[in-house]
């Protein structure tokens, strides 16, 4: 479980994130939703430990993630896994390079067993037989799969995605969003996704924030997001125009 | 205050690269992958600029000695000193800063936009250990061997250029290099060999690992690398002069 008590950021001038108070839970897909610019990244940011908050703390289960020493730090950041918008995979190295980097990094397994994990995490993300493959060979989607295969090879604890179907087209999307849901469940990973897509909310989300210019604005599950009375969220949510006349046509009753 | 600002920051950039690695066979392993990209694929620009270098000192220093009354081997003494002292170790090392420099610069500065040093960091790897050490390592073992080959291959040039075109003997130019060979004006080309990679090795990576922004900051932090690289290269040359010879 993470918790996050009060946290505020500022980048000299300008107040990014204020006062924020929430919870992520094990098993579940925790959502954090925002327009552009709300400051869902820099949460995402503070929380993995690549940006300092101003004030306030992170709990990660018992720990203080903010009062902990380097070394301490370390050790937090082994059992996260971290899926970036634009895949951050290595390029120079190929597909099975790049998801047996952090096992030959920190675990003390055999060649052999490292070798066997990596083909279990891209049997698992549906990338089998892709081992030989550079990152420039394969697709916007399979890079984000190879990346969630990196993000998990080390059994993490906590997974933090970053736009997950940024730049990928619906169908993929979709796939993507399942494998979050599927391995979020399986391993019981707290799993915290940063999305401005309403349809992977529906799809995959447990549970929602919503951010809105540095502050939370909204928490709840999904299922009372259609209904809530929090005007910031409906505009959010309901920001095209066919959505806007179908919430219409919902309150009227047709 | 800027400059004092980046000195700051260089410096603790330089203090994080040598903190205790992770995994140390992966970092040799890097160490060797480096060593591979700045020495052995330098090889060539260095080969071919050295014996141009020497060949050229030796036509200009037989043009400047015109009179009888100097003797032949004086140009094969000049052009070896010259070679030892300043031509190898400066001019290979400002073509490495441009080689070398806008590599690494433009290597690190595209894994910083496209989050790759965020990966790493979040992994809990130390991301200037693991990507700036080996490159900084790399360059202060492997420059420094060429321009040791940097010396050989200009003095080399300069003995074929001198015998094709009747300048002088290949005996008469290695006899003036013999006479005037000093020990000690190698270990002055070596110091400043280790001193020019590490200006090249670091101060590109610092350029680098700093890059905000998209390709286009990459390529101004590459341009940045290599010009710095080039100003304290020829700072510290004078420097190194003034106080070691």
């Amino acid at each position: 479980m993470i918790q996050l008590q009060n946290i505020s950021k500022s980048f000299g001038e300008k107040t990014i994130l204020t006062d924020i108070s929430a919870s992520f839970y094990p098993g579940k897909v925790n959502m954090i939703i925002g327009a552009s610019g709300s400051g869902k990244s820099v949460l995402m940011k503070l929380m993995v430990g690549l940006f300092e908050a101003d004030s306030g703390n992170i709990f990660y289960d018992s720990k203080d993630y903010v009062a902990l020493s380097r070394p301490e730090r370390t050790e937090v950041r082994r059992e996260i896994g971290m899926l970036f918008q634009n895949s951050a995979l290595f390029d120079s190295l190929t597909v099975e390079q790049n998801v047996i980097f952090p096992l030959q990094m920190f675990s003390a397994n055999t060649p052999a067993q490292n070798l066997e994990r990596v083909n279990f995490c891209l049997e698992r993300v549906g990338l089998k037989g892709t081992n030989a493959r550079y990152p420039a060979e394969i697709s916007g989607g399979m890079k984000k799969r190879v990346g969630i295969a990196r993000a998990i090879v080390l059994n993490p604890k906590y997974l933090f995605c970053d736009e997950p179907n940024s730049g990928l087209d619906p169908l993929t999307s979709i796939l993507i969003d399942e494998l979050i849901k599927e391995i979020t469940v399986e391993f019981d990973i707290t799993t915290i996704v940063n999305s401005h897509d309403m349809n992977s909310v529906m799809e995959i989300g447990d549970q929602v924030i919503y951010i809105h210019k540095g502050h939370k604005a909204w928490e709840g599950d999904k299922g009372s997001i259609l209904s809530t009375d929090s005007e910031e969220l409906n505009d959010f949510v309901f920001a095209t125009t066919f959505l806007k006349d179908f919430k219409n046509r919902r309150n009227k009753g047709v | 205050m800027r400059f004092f600002y980046h000195f700051g920051r260089y410096l603790l950039l330089l203090r994080q690269m040598f903190r205790r690695p992770e995994n140390v066979r992966m970092y040799w392993d890097e160490l060797f992958r480096q060593m591979v990209a700045i020495g052995v694929s330098s090889l060539g620009i260095v080969t071919i600029i050295s014996v141009f270098m020497g060949a050229v000192t030796t036509v200009q220093t037989a043009y400047q000695l015109i009179s009888g009354l100097v003797a032949k081997t004086v140009i094969g003494a000049i052009v070896a000193d010259s070679s030892i002292l300043e031509l190898a170790p400066t001019i290979t090392s400002l073509v490495l800063a441009g080689k070398i420099g806008s590599s690494i610069a433009s290597e690190i500065g595209t894994m910083r936009v496209t989050e790759q040093i965020d990966a790493l960091e979040i992994m809990g790897v130390n991301a200037p250990g693991y990507i700036i050490a080996p490159k900084v390592l790399a360059a202060i073992t492997t420059i420094p061997m060429l321009i040791i080959l940097s010396i050989a291959m200009s003095i080399g040039g300069g003995i074929f250029v001198g015998e094709a075109t009747g300048i002088l003997s290949s005996q008469q130019f290695i006899e003036g290099a013999r006479s005037s060979f000093r020990g000690y004006n190698v270990f002055f080309s070596m110091t400043k060999a280790f001193t020019f990679a590490f200006i090249i090795s670091s101060v590109s990576a610092y350029q680098g690992f700093y890059t905000t922004g998209g390709s286009l900051e990459v390529g101004q932090s590459s341009t940045r690398a290599v010009v710095y690289s080039c100003i304290l290269i020829l700072l510290s040359d004078y420097l190194l002069a003034q106080l070691l010879l």
